[in-house]
């Protein structure tokens, strides 16, 4: 599972940090500008929960490397 | 005000300015204090069986966080708490306008203050910040000061008393949250979602037609923020304050570039309010004979709220 973040739709609401400590960060300003990333086995539930969470749409889950369109949860 | 009633781009250098003060990271270093601040008021209240809970604790509290975060002194909470209510509760104009004025006066002489002596504090931060390579202007360093104390402590403090209120009414739940700590932060959501307490404005860009109502651009469109956290389609059964409801996420703070600075303070406070009244004070209850009396506007709350124990 691969985590994309779009850094011009997050607006530091904060919610995935608060949901999911152990998957996402922000930086000192308060924003998500992680890069692309694979979730570390295991944490493949609590990184859906805390995208589900976004209220800007801004972080997409891809499921299946080949679907290179992705999904938004 | 800035940067509240500007828009991008002006509002994205204001902010840029700002954000690193209210981060997560940043807030999260508050903790101690802002826990300190609660345990100090609640000392004065653990000898009492009952108190006014406006006037002991909601108001003072995010009062004396504010004073802390500016460097201003603890000592001149009364007068602030004062300014407070004159400007945001006054019926006339002329003692808002005169508690503005005082509290105008009040932040030019600390910014004058700290300019020959700088601190740890906002007011210091801000005096080294820069805009489009500039140091602001003393009417914008004023500008911040005044809208961090309008926009922080009324917010807050009705937030509390709405809280406080539905717990009294429902010991079973406060019984809840007394056993298990943990439960205090998705409570707090939980409590955002059912009693959220501003009202927004925002300004019509375009033309529009929205459920047959015409709006024009330039129009100022008054939005009730309960209106999406209380809306049925979104949450089920809205009106239940249910603190396993998995939705809580509800748009309190609002959303896009004017999203609430200080929605991680905020949760912050409430969340260590909550903690520090229910490990220290016994069950309380709304005083036998007392009716808590609330208000409208565009800033919701509670005028006087009489708790027992």
């Amino acid at each position: 599972v691969k985590i994309i973040v779009d850094h011009a739709r997050c607006q530091g609401h904060a919610n995935c940090v608060r949901l999911a400590p152990q998957v996402y960060e922000l930086d000192e300003e308060g924003y998500n500008r992680m890069q692309p990333f694979e979730v570390k086995p295991g944490m493949e539930a609590a990184a859906s929960k805390g995208a589900r969470s976004c209220p800007e749409a801004a972080i997409k889950v891809v499921r299946d490397v080949s679907d290179s369109s992705g999904k938004r949860t | 005000l800035i940067p509240d009633e500007l828009d991008p781009p002006d509002h994205t250098k204001y902010r840029a300015l700002l954000n690193p003060m209210f981060a997560p990271g940043t807030v999260s270093k508050m903790t101690q204090d802002v826990r300190a601040q609660a345990v100090s008021l609640i000392g004065r209240l653990a000898e009492q069986s009952g108190c006014e809970f406006m006037g002991s604790f909601a108001k003072p509290f995010p009062v004396s966080i504010f004073l802390r975060l500016m460097g201003l002194p603890l000592e001149q909470m009364a007068t602030f708490l004062k300014w407070e209510a004159d400007a945001l509760h006054s019926e006339t104009m002329e003692p808002k306008i005169a508690a503005i004025r005082a509290i105008h006066d009040r932040l030019i002489e600390a910014i004058e203050e700290r300019r020959r002596e700088p601190r740890d504090d906002l007011i210091s931060h801000a005096l080294k910040a820069r805009i489009d390579g500039r140091p602001l202007t003393q009417s914008e360093l004023v500008g911040f000061g005044v809208m961090m104390f309008l926009a922080g402590l009324d917010t807050v403090s009705s937030a509390l008393g709405l809280f406080f209120k539905h717990l009294a009414l429902h010991p079973e739940q406060q019984a809840d949250l007394r056993a298990r700590p943990a439960r205090i932060a998705p409570a707090v959501d939980e409590m955002l979602r059912a009693f959220p307490v501003v009202t927004t404005n925002r300004r019509v860009m375009q033309d529009v037609e929205l459920s047959g109502v015409h709006m024009k651009a330039g129009d100022w469109v008054t939005i009730q923020t309960s209106s999406a956290t209380l809306d049925p389609a979104e949450h089920a059964d809205p009106r239940r304050v249910d603190f396993d409801r998995q939705n809580k996420a509800s748009g309190v703070f609002a959303y896009g570039p004017h999203r609430c600075l200080g929605s991680h303070l905020a949760r912050l406070e409430l969340r260590i309010a909550l903690e520090e009244w229910t490990s220290r004070l016994p069950l309380f209850h709304i005083h036998p004979g007392s009716k808590p009396l609330l208000h409208g506007g565009s800033v919701f709350g509670v005028d006087r709220l009489e708790l027992a124990w």
